[in-house]
């Protein structure tokens, strides 16, 4: 299975609380195979994913959905 | 026909509620809201369902119930 991985800068988290929330709603979705969202040095996450499945596009929207701001690491 | 729909959502910090009100913000349908962290009280005022409400803060992976005082 050909993977790919992301890294995606988010804004908003400040707690446990709100990185357990955007893990959780990237791990549920179909194609992502693993996640790690960090708060330092700053909120991001790393997503490795099925490129045929999902996509960076699809990360975004959710975390959104999840009331924090996401954008792709440069 | 606008609804005033009240709930109980988990927030443990301000990170929590901005993004409860960050969400609610972008709702369609939603003419005001109060996030109060302290009480956990979520009141939303719109021509939204308590449904409508309930799934969209859901998503933020918060604990949400109806409020009961």
């Amino acid at each position: 299975v050909e993977e790919s991985s992301v890294r995606l800068l988010i804004e908003g988290m400040t707690c446990s609380a709100c990185t357990g929330a955007v893990e959780r709603a990237l791990t549920e979705m179909n194609g992502v195979e693993a996640v790690s969202v960090s708060l330092l040095p700053e909120g991001s996450a790393e997503v490795r994913f099925n490129p045929d499945l999902t996509g960076p596009r699809d990360f975004i929207e959710v975390i959104e959905d999840a009331g924090f701001d996401a954008r792709i690491s440069s | 026909m606008t609804n005033t729909v009240i709930l109980k959502v988990a927030m443990m910090c301000t990170g929590c509620s901005g993004a409860v009100e960050r969400v609610l913000s972008k709702m369609e349908g939603v003419q005001s809201f109060d996030v109060n962290l302290e009480t956990q009280k979520v009141t939303v005022v719109g021509t939204v369902t308590h449904e409508e409400v309930v799934t969209k803060i859901a998503k933020t992976g918060k604990a949400v119930e109806p409020w009961s005082d």
